[in-house]
């Protein structure tokens, strides 16, 4: 034994690698084929897990495979291999399938018709890429990545629809079909979307960016702004046009069925399973043509034609070069005469354009929603990782790799799924591109563009540069054009200063637009003068207050012991029916503020402690709530009948494990593909809730969701303690299990807190802290980043999948729903932001005003039908203002159609969770700028040593 | 017993096309205190991040304390005992000075969450580790900024700040990058005064980095290496150094025979 111990350690690494894959792909064949291998002994996992393990375990040994075969080649192998491995892991998969089909004695085909799989292959990468370029400027010219660069493209759907809806078009629209293609509304979207849209892009940039340029925030608060930018223009669009799903028509003969170019096709049947005599692939050759509609081929057109556009302009006008240069070193350009903040604008116009332009042709074929945006976003997200980021060229290949997977993926999942008794595994396509991304990024971190990149330097160095001429008079031509639309806040002032020399209320209004384009500097302007006397009686009695200063730790909790007063007081004050609605609300409000302090808290950790911008809170949490609901629901209807307690455990010790593996692919990353990474793990989540069928538990059809799970001490508390605590506290009858639910879910959030505030004060948590300043450094200085990141991940997850338990008992069921991000995840940035970063009080604090406002929503909505609450005025206004602006002034832009059309019941009401959700996006943008540090900065590490206490200079 | 403490053999690192360093080396023994000095752009920092392994070297090997650092991370490279700063100082801007001084020692219990939670001692310990950071800093007399936050301090602060993080580490080599670029000068040679008493009391080793040939002259190195276009130009004391004519060259330009 020792011997061959000894043995084994001389053996290279690589080597013991391989071994290790060997031997799993062996095991996992003898399971799958004859169920014979280790998992299929030790007889723990049972039906459909089983083989699902097994599988995995196979795909896991190819990919250590390929990720040593990438490892140790170098130069042209490595390209080699590189470019192989999609054909590989597609062959695995192939062979994963056939095993464990065999292995079962069913058979399933693969139908890959070849032309339907490439045309739509075209017209995915095309739609990502309507994204994907936008993000791609977006990130080379201003340095960050746009997460409401899917918002834009949506506005540019809707902008399409306005133009549908118009008195103009709405004729062409509306007229039976004749045969004829009109293409006037469609061509007049597509370019009214790019210019809208370009105009939004640029006033976003100069009244939320620029500020925070001049500034000189880091990319990743830019992002997180970005963030809030893009709950604003949901909630707008949700506000304006309502949940109702749209079908943009330019022309109803674009609709019909023979409107398409048929293109002849083969089939490739691929057989799968245990087949007798049949070969393993047909090619059929007699099927009917495909037709690929000429909407289709109108968006692959106009998308590229843009593109091209742009990589014209980039590369062969002095404007791109300009443009070219700020990306480059902002600082270095803006000395050598080029006016940075025009190339801003120009940039922000292009990246919004192009997005928009191709969201009015998408909206020709995909139904339009407010949902559709990031559901293209984050495939677009992995189109640009892939492609490298900041590389146009990069993007377009990129684009057509990830489309070719989604599109090869399909015909896989949809056999398999049908063959394996889960007929809605189709789902699965959507979230193929990020699992593309997260194999991506564990093969190559530095994406493809860094490939093409290097290649090009080695021809560079070979080939003698050749001298291109610059295409003068169009680059002029674009510079104009760009001076226009860049700058029209200014063009607008400058005819205001000649207006000014007439001196007709000349500075009046030259204010107004200046304050209109800039909100921010309204505000700061406006506020100490008109709103002097008001701000005065605020600071009178502060003068008299002793100072608090909020970064010492005294002061940090006499200031959270005045905010945590005025919530209470608040929460006390919100109107209720009676007192036993009044005590299930303040229930419901402890409850709630555990939870979101618990989350809360799992994101300081993660992106306050640690520097990990995680956008992927609710995965954590989900894993929490969705396997508490699976092992503590009743056997009978697909759960396991655990106990809750150590459901809870195991729920949330898995929640760690995944923490702490997901680490290892992803720390690494820079932090802003570490945001994307986490926040496409949701959806990976949400999806699988949606389509696999081992996720849903709790009814016997088992439609969907995860309902009827076991709730912690339910049965005690209904026999006699709900009574007695009742009695106590005066309810008329038994007090609600809710009551029960938030003491629970308060001590848990305490208990934690005192936990991780004794963690985080230790050398670990400074640790941390180095890492989230500088990693490099601390490595330097002896750190392993990677164990550190890894822990920090698997407690923060850990943390956060207690906040989810307790959140699927309060809601008693789980929907796919529950993992919408804007429900949770952006909530918690919220609070995390404007609570402070990096102080956990703060997070309770921002935690506890998120619930608050939650609440007060929840009672304007009810306020709206009753006058006697006191918020009724209040709601009464805002729909009054509401349908002010929709009908006065945006009368002005849209028809009355439109109006009809978003509000069918002739009501113009404003939907007061979409309000919600902009003012928390507001909420977003404006801390981050006015008060970066939150309410509870983060409290300095001064300690105090008798004789030698640290004099500030 | 082999004596050295760095030994580089044959390192060469390229950037894309170019050869920053060019096939060198040399060796540093322990307890030796030695500069390594040449013009802008000679490979000097290039060195240095190929030893204490931020940058792979293309070729070459190096050894710390007769351990071969080839495949080792940075961290594990540090853990074999040695320390650097950088050229442009790298503090950890949003935590205090003291609170950046106490991150390095590697060897401190509680460094992860469970341990951190279960350690009760862990309070004693800590007021050990700050009563010695109070004691190196006030060695490098910056003991008064001790509760700044390090983003605010001067240059020449931020410079002594990293000194005294890299040998509150206890290392057994410390390679400093221009550590007293932007540090008054008074301060300086008591700070390279400093070193030399460290080095002669606990017997570390100490390779500089050093932009300002005559200041590193004037102080009491043991032995210079002088680099130039990615190669070893010369070695020897500082006297050698001083009557050499291709380091003159190589600082001045031949123009200025």
């Amino acid at each position: 034994m020792k011997f061959l111990l000894y043995n084994f350690n001389k053996i290279q690494v690589t080597y013991k690698w391989l071994l290790l894959s060997l031997f799993l792909f062996i095991d996992s064949y003898l399971g799958l084929k004859f169920n014979l291998g280790l998992l299929s002994w030790s007889n723990i996992p049972k039906g459909d897990i089983l083989w699902i393990l097994q599988s995995f375990e196979m795909f896991a040994s190819g990919l250590i495979i390929v990720n040593r075969a990438v490892k140790h080649s170098q130069g042209r192998t490595k390209a080699l291999t590189l470019l192989s491995t999609p054909v590989f892991i597609f062959l695995l998969v192939l062979f994963i399938m056939d095993t464990l089909l065999k292995g079962k004695g069913i058979t399933t085909i693969f139908y890959y018709n070849l032309s339907s799989i490439s045309l739509s292959a075209l017209y995915w990468s095309v739609a990502y890429m309507t994204v994907a370029v936008g993000l791609t400027l977006t990130y080379k010219v201003q340095r960050y990545g746009n997460f409401a660069q899917a918002e834009i493209m949506l506005l540019g759907s809707y902008v399409a629809l306005i133009m549908m809806w118009s008195d103009m078009f709405f004729p062409i629209s509306d007229a039976a079909s004749d045969g004829i293609l009109n293409y006037q509304l469609l061509l007049a979207s597509a370019i009214s979307a790019f210019i809208i849209c370009g105009l939004i892009g640029v006033f976003i940039d100069k009244s939320v960016y620029k500020p925070l340029r001049n500034r000189f925030a880091s990319p990743q608060v830019l992002m997180i702004t970005s963030l809030g930018v893009a709950m604003v223009i949901r909630a707008i669009i949700y506000m304006r046009f309502s949940a109702r799903t749209f079908r943009f028509i330019p022309d109803k003969d674009w609709r019909l069925l023979s409107s398409n170019v048929e293109v002849p096709t083969q089939r490739i049947d691929l057989v799968v399973g245990s087949r007798i005599d049949e070969p393993f692939f047909n090619i059929v050759s007699n099927i009917d043509p495909y037709g690929f509609s000429y909407s289709k081929i109108a968006l692959v057109i106009g998308v590229l034609l843009a593109i091209s556009g742009l990589m014209f302009i980039m590369h062969k006008t002095i404007l791109g070069k300009k443009m070219r240069a700020v990306a480059d070193n902002p600082d270095l350009a803006s000395t050598s005469g080029i006016n940075v903040e025009n190339i801003h604008s120009t940039s922000s116009f292009l990246s919004a354009g192009i997005s928009g332009l191709g969201g009015a042709l998408l909206a020709a074929i995909l139904p339009v929603n407010p949902e559709l945006g990031l559901s293209l976003l984050l495939p677009a997200f992995a189109v640009i990782v892939l492609g490298s980021i900041t590389s146009v060229p990069g993007v377009i290949i990129a684009a057509f790799i990830i489309g070719i997977v989604r599109a090869l993926s399909e015909p896989v999942l949809i056999g398999a799924g049908n063959a394996l008794d889960r007929p809605t595994a189709g789902g699965f396509a959507e979230v193929m591109p990020f699992m593309f991304l997260i194999g991506v990024l564990l093969l190559m971190p530095s994406g493809l563009g860094n490939a093409l990149h290097q290649w090009n330097i080695n021809r560079l160095t070979k080939v003698k540069s050749q001298k291109k001429k610059s295409l003068l008079f169009i680059s002029d031509l674009f510079e104009t054009v760009s001076k226009l639309t860049s700058s029209i806040t200014n063009s607008i002032s400058l005819k205001l200063s000649i207006w000014e020399s007439k001196k007709v209320f000349s500075s009046y209004i030259r204010k107004a637009v200046t304050y209109l384009t800039n909100p921010y500097q309204t505000a700061v302007q406006l506020i100490p003068r008109y709103g002097a006397p008001i701000t005065n009686l605020i600071k009178t009695p502060a003068r008299y207050l002793p100072r608090i200063d909020k970064e010492t730790d005294r002061g940090s909790w006499i200031f959270f012991g005045i905010l945590l007063f005025g919530l209470i007081l608040i929460s006390m004050l919100l109107p209720s029916v009676s007192y036993f609605t009044k005590v299930m609300q303040i229930a419901r409000i402890v409850a709630l503020l555990g939870i979101f302090s618990l989350l809360s808290f799992s994101l300081n950790i993660h992106s306050g402690f640690t520097g990990m911008t995680n956008f992927g809170v609710i995965f954590f949490a989900g894993i929490g709530a969705v396997f508490v609901g699976i092992l503590s629901a009743p056997v009978e209807t697909n759960g396991y009948g655990w106990g809750s307690l150590e459901a809870t455990i195991f729920a949330v010790l898995l929640a760690a494990v995944v923490g702490w593996l997901i680490a290892y692919p992803t720390a690494r990353l820079r932090t802003d593909y570490f945001a994307i990474v986490t926040i496409s793990l949701g959806e990976i989540l949400r999806i699988s809730l949606q389509a696999e069928p081992l996720l849903r538990a709790g009814t016997v059809t088992s439609a969907m969701g995860i309902s009827n799970y076991e709730l912690p001490l339910k049965d005690w508390w209904n026999s006699g303690m709900s009574e007695s605590i009742g009695n106590i506290i005066g309810l008329p009858g038994n007090a609600p299990y809710v009551l029960l639910l938030a003491i629970l879910s308060i001590s848990l959030c305490l208990i934690t807190w005192w936990a991780i505030s004794l963690v985080l004060s230790s050398p670990w948590g400074r640790i941390l802290k180095s890492i989230r300043e500088d990693e490099e450094v601390s490595q330097h200085h002896g750190h392993n980043i990677l164990s550190h990141k890894a822990a920090s991940l698997a407690l923060g997850a850990a943390i956060a999948a207690l906040g989810g338990v307790l959140w699927a008992w309060l809601n008693t069921a789980v929907w796919p729903d529950f993992m919408s991000p804007i429900r949770s995840t952006f909530l918690i940035w919220a609070a995390f932001i404007v609570g402070g970063k990096g102080n956990n009080k703060g997070m309770f604090i921002g935690a506890f005003i998120i619930v608050i406002v939650e609440f007060i929503f929840n009672v304007m909505v009810v306020s709206r039908s009753n006058s006697d609450l006191i918020l009724h005025p209040l709601t009464t206004y805002v729909d009054k203002i509401f349908g002010w602006i929709v009908y006065d002034i945006g009368g002005l832009i849209w028809s009355e159609r439109s109006i009809i059309e978003a509000f069918p019941k002739g009501t113009v009401l404003l939907e007061l969770s979409y309000l919600k959700l902009a003012l928390i996006g507001l909420v977003i943008i404006v801390a981050l700028r006015a008060a970066p540090k939150g309410l509870l900065p983060e409290i300095p590490f001064k300690p105090k040593i008798k004789g030698k206490v640290g004099k500030n200079e | 017993m082999n004596n050295s403490a760095i030994h580089v053999s044959e390192l060469t690192h390229d950037f894309g096309g170019l050869r920053a360093v060019d096939n060198i080396s040399f060796e540093i023994n322990q307890g030796e205190l030695v500069g390594l000095i040449g013009p802008n752009g000679c490979g000097k920092s290039t060195t240095f991040n190929c030893i204490s392994g931020l940058l792979d070297p293309t070729s070459g090997e190096i050894e710390i304390l007769g351990k071969s650092t080839e495949n080792l991370r940075p961290d594990q490279i540090n853990n074999l005992g040695i320390t650097r700063t950088f050229q442009h100082t790298r503090l950890w801007k949003d935590m205090t000075v003291i609170e950046n001084i106490l991150v390095p020692p590697n060897n401190q219990l509680s460094k992860n969450p469970i341990s951190s939670l279960i350690r009760p001692n862990s309070r004693q310990e800590e007021s050990e580790r700050i009563e010695k950071a109070y004691s190196v800093l006030e060695s490098l007399e910056i003991a008064h900024v001790a509760n700044n936050l390090a983003g605010n301090l001067s240059g020449g602060q931020s410079k002594l700040v990293d000194i005294a993080r890299a040998l509150m580490g206890s290392p057994k080599i410390l390679m400093l990058d221009e550590p007293v670029a932007g540090v008054a000068s008074v301060l300086a040679e008591k700070i390279f005064q400093n070193l030399r008493t460290l080095v002669n009391e606990t017997g570390i080793s100490i390779l500089v980095i050093e932009h300002n040939m005559d200041f590193i002259l004037r102080l009491g190195v043991d032995r210079i290496i002088v680099m130039n276009s990615g190669k070893i130009l010369m070695e020897g004391t500082s006297d050698e150094v001083r009557n050499n004519k291709s380091v003159i060259e190589a600082y001045l330009g031949s123009s200025m025979e």
